[in-house]
């Protein structure tokens, strides 16, 4: 008789289809008189095909995980904070690279607080006035090229490759109805190749330009997916009348990868140079925040953010939602209905904040 | 049928390519239905993190299907998809009592009964925990043997036994403590070891 083990290579091998002739006959007839046998075999079985399934299945969560990660770093890298108008002769290319993250964090943070930028909606401003504010800003970004011809000689002298991405920029949005039409600054998404937007809710969407005015600094995007089902109802209205100066206002946007609160008070009923189609606003806000929405303080939308002033600190300006409303009217081509919420968000700001905050996007755009 | 063509391929071709190893297809179609997914989750009271979570799983449950050469798509592969989270997920709710029956579509759906799809990840699950706790030599031992195709031979090099017989008397009490402590946290009605 066998022992336990001599018999458990037999099932190996017979599993394993090692068995002569001969011995696959005497074992089968063995199998079919010994139910314990028979058992053996099918534990057998089991075990090794379980054994097989967890090894395809720990490499197919390794590759799974490696693809998660980097569609997140994309996003990442889509999402990074900078959004820099500067004009097209003078656009510099932007260096990425992970592993010098720090130092290129540095430059970016210099190209986002130097460049000035920062649009006007150019309503009533002077040629000339135009030209100084682009002055100053071609100044800076010369400041910028030599920071940034270092760090690539850095590079080089260490014999690295480099990975150069051109174009890339961030700026706020936020959903008109639920048809899936999405406000942003016209300055964000000109020139763009692709537009996607995304929040918390919403990992990636792509969008089409359905409508622009750079008069306003203002385009109306749309979902371009047909999977699309809709946004949920609209949670806040556009108000009809103006804003006054002294009301507290406050804004909601992406700066950074992260949505970012800040708030203040209308400053003047006028923007930039008195442009009577904007707000003056106290609120500080910095490159991303471009397009997105400004809400008073029942959480009710006035306008939305345009720029601010590069010499004036914490002078910012920002659409008045009015003038949007009744320029698309007028000029669109397709009918876009506009928020009108009846019910009040109430005047919690934190509750109104949680309410509208998935209707509130990071616009990425690659141009 | 499953001609929507996703990067300029149909629905086909992707799960061909799938099927012959591409590995690049798998991150095309990760990419291309994981927002489905996560608004199918999140708007059911789950999480982001629940929501990756049940897409891997079902992205394994589906590629466990294809590799089968008899696979045939019958609908939409984001249908089918969204058919096999929606079940993962309705289990998971139920699992946990968050809510009964009650999901909130956002898309068609197939009423499949997955009867083998927790199935296998019980299975991985016990055999994940059954080597963690087999420990060392064991489990490297059974992974060049089963996984690895290693010869005895060769194991016995490796791993400094002083014969063959020696390795293969290891690999055999390995074996049998794997399929104890596995058989027993699978809980299968069989998990006979032959006695004469």
């Amino acid at each position: 008789m066998m022992n336990k083990r001599e018999t458990e290579e037999l099932i190996e091998r017979y599993c394993m289809g090692q068995l002569s002739p001969e011995e696959l006959r005497i074992f089968e007839e063995w199998r079919e008189s010994d139910s314990d046998l028979s058992q053996a075999i099918d534990d057998h079985r089991l075990i090794t095909d379980a054994f097989l399934v967890y090894a395809e299945r720990s490499d197919l969560k390794k590759k799974l995980g490696k693809i998660h990660d980097e569609m997140e770093s994309d996003q990442y890298r889509f999402q990074a904070p900078m959004k820099v108008i500067i004009p097209r002769e003078n656009r510099v290319k932007l260096i990425w690279r992970k592993y010098k993250l720090a130092s290129i964090a540095a430059v970016l943070s210099l190209v986002a607080i130097s460049a000035s930028i920062i649009t006007f909606s150019v309503n009533g401003v002077s040629g000339n006035k135009q030209q100084s504010a682009y002055q100053e800003l071609r100044r800076e970004v010369e400041r910028i090229k030599r920071s940034q011809k270092a760090l690539i000689k850095d590079i080089n002298n260490k014999q690295e490759s480099t990975v150069i991405a051109e174009g890339a920029f961030t700026g706020s949005g936020f959903a008109l109805n639920k048809e899936g039409y999405v406000l942003t600054s016209y300055h964000v998404v000109a020139d763009a190749s692709s537009i996607y937007i995304s929040n918390e809710k919403f990992a990636q969407l792509k969008m089409k330009v359905i409508y622009t005015n750079p008069e306003l600094d203002m385009a109306v995007l749309k979902v371009d997916d047909k999977d699309f089902i809709g946004f949920k109802e609209i949670p806040y209205t556009m108000r009809k009348s103006v804003a006054d100066p002294g009301e507290k206002v406050y804004t909601l946007g992406y700066p950074r990868e992260d949505m970012v609160f800040g708030e203040g008070s209308v400053s003047s009923y006028t923007g930039f140079e008195g442009d009577t189609a904007a707000y003056q606003i106290s609120i500080p806000v910095n490159p991303g925040n471009s397009g997105g929405p400004l809400f008073d303080s029942q959480g009710n939308l006035i306008g939305i953010v345009s720029g601010r002033n590069s010499s004036a600190e914490g002078a910012s300006f920002a659409v008045k939602s009015k003038w949007i409303s009744e320029d698309i009217k007028e000029h669109s081509a397709e009918k876009i209905s506009m928020p009108m919420k009846k019910t009040s968000l109430g005047s919690d700001r934190a509750v109104q904040v949680k309410k509208v905050k998935d209707f509130v996007f990071m616009v990425k755009v690659m141009n | 049928m499953g001609m929507k063509p996703v990067q300029g391929i149909t629905e086909e071709e992707q799960i061909r390519l799938l099927q012959n190893g591409d590995e690049n297809i798998l991150q095309i179609i990760y990419r291309q239905y994981y927002q489905t997914i996560v608004q199918l989750v999140m708007n059911n009271s789950g999480s982001l993190q629940e929501a990756k979570d049940i897409y891997q799983e079902t992205l394994i449950i589906f590629y466990e299907k294809v590799k089968d050469e008899n696979f045939e798509l019958n609908c939409k592969l984001k249908t089918y998809l969204y058919s096999i989270s929606r079940n993962l997920w309705l289990k998971q709710l139920q699992h946990k009592k968050r809510f009964t029956n009650n999901i909130s579509d956002s898309e068609e759906y197939l009423e499949i009964p997955w009867e083998d799809a927790g199935k296998k990840e019980d299975q991985y699950q016990a055999m994940h925990t059954a080597l963690e706790s087999l420990g060392e030599p064991c489990r490297s031992i059974l992974k060049d043997f089963y996984l690895h195709s290693q010869s005895m031979e060769e194991i016995t090099e490796k791993f400094g036994y002083t014969n063959a017989d020696n390795a293969k008397n290891q690999k055999y009490k390995c074996l049998k403590r794997l399929k104890k402590i596995f058989f027993d946290s699978y809980g299968n009605d069989g998990g006979l070891s032959y006695d004469e």
